[in-house]
């Protein structure tokens, strides 16, 4: 039996019979995600607000044309505004996937957290922007490697081989500061 | 920093990655629901599929009454015989023009062609 509250059920229904309330369960489901995302992407507090608001209304006018992989759009809608954004920002022609980012500045009330948890923020923010992305939406956000091939516009393999490669710089940067203490 | 003595196997440093952002600080739930209520207000809340080529009422309705005001007109032109004589020229200062054209009455319908339930023409067009 299909899972009612999965997000492409949910903008299935959305779509086919105009459920607004499934797709307000869909908003609640992911509109707090898609803001931290955002946020550990580097963006501004207020700023995410307003990318979630544009990524949403972006995401409803034409989800229903392709309804499949909702998840996935929905982050390559967001992904593509912050890159715009941040690009108008800087006015500078910035290899943005090479950027890193300090993901332990992003915001300061970590300070409940593990140890491990900081630290794997911090690891986490010394790899290229791009092999981030790729983490965070495979482990994090839930999509698939497929999935992940629509929002970044690249092969399908080259995700998968290119996400473990990351996930194992992650654990050898790690391993090799604690081997130098 | 403190750090952990604890390096994560591979296999688990996706679960740790998940709970690490989990843990995130959240936006403000109410910013969240202000957001959806706009999403309604901007007429973006309902369904996205759209009929491409649809014309707006406005549109069909203006293209309507437009459509009868020239069947209209074209029924006054064209279809009714038109025996009346547009009045001399109206200005009594024009060189030329004696009493004798000012007082001429105006040319009346045949009353055989005059229907009764038809109005009558209340005004003439001038002269050019």
């Amino acid at each position: 039996m299909p899972n009612e509250s999965d997000p492409a059920a949910l903008i299935r229904r959305f779509c086919r019979d105009s459920d607004q309330g499934a797709f307000n369960q869909f908003y609640r489901q992911q509109s707090s995600r898609l803001w931290r995302f955002l946020r550990s992407r580097g963006c501004h507090e207020e700023a995410a607000y307003d990318l979630v608001a544009e990524s949403f209304e972006r995401f409803i006018q034409s989800v229903c044309k392709d309804p499949a992989s909702p998840l996935a759009f929905l982050y390559r809608i967001a992904t593509n505004l912050h890159i715009d954004q941040y690009r108008r920002e800087t006015a500078s022609p910035l290899q943005l996937d090479n950027e890193r980012i300090d993901l332990t500045a992003a915001d300061k009330d970590f300070s409940a957290d593990s140890d491990q948890q900081q630290l794997l923020r911090h690891y986490l923010g010394q790899l290229p922007k791009n092999e981030q992305n790729l983490l965070l939406l495979r482990y994090w956000i839930g999509l698939t490697h497929k999935e992940i091939a629509r929002v970044i516009e690249l092969p399908e393999g080259t995700v998968r081989r290119q996400a473990a490669a990351a996930l194992k710089k992650l654990r050898d940067m790690w391993m090799s500061d604690e081997q130098v203490e | 920093m403190n750090r952990s003595n604890n390096v994560p196997e591979l296999n688990d440093l996706p679960d740790l990655i998940r709970d690490a952002f989990d843990a995130s600080p959240g936006p403000d739930t109410l910013r969240l629901q202000q957001i959806r209520r706009q999403l309604d207000h901007t007429g973006s809340g309902t369904r996205s599929q759209k009929q491409p080529n649809t014309l707006p009422w406005w549109v069909v309705l203006l293209l309507s009454g437009s459509f009868a005001v020239a069947a209209w007109w074209a029924g006054e032109r064209w279809l009714l015989p038109q025996q009346q004589a547009l009045p001399a020229a109206i200005n009594g200062n024009m060189p030329g023009e004696t009493d004798n054209e000012l007082n001429q009455p105006l040319e009346q319908p045949a009353e055989a062609t005059i229907n009764a339930t038809e109005n009558p023409v209340i005004y003439q067009r001038e002269a050019r």
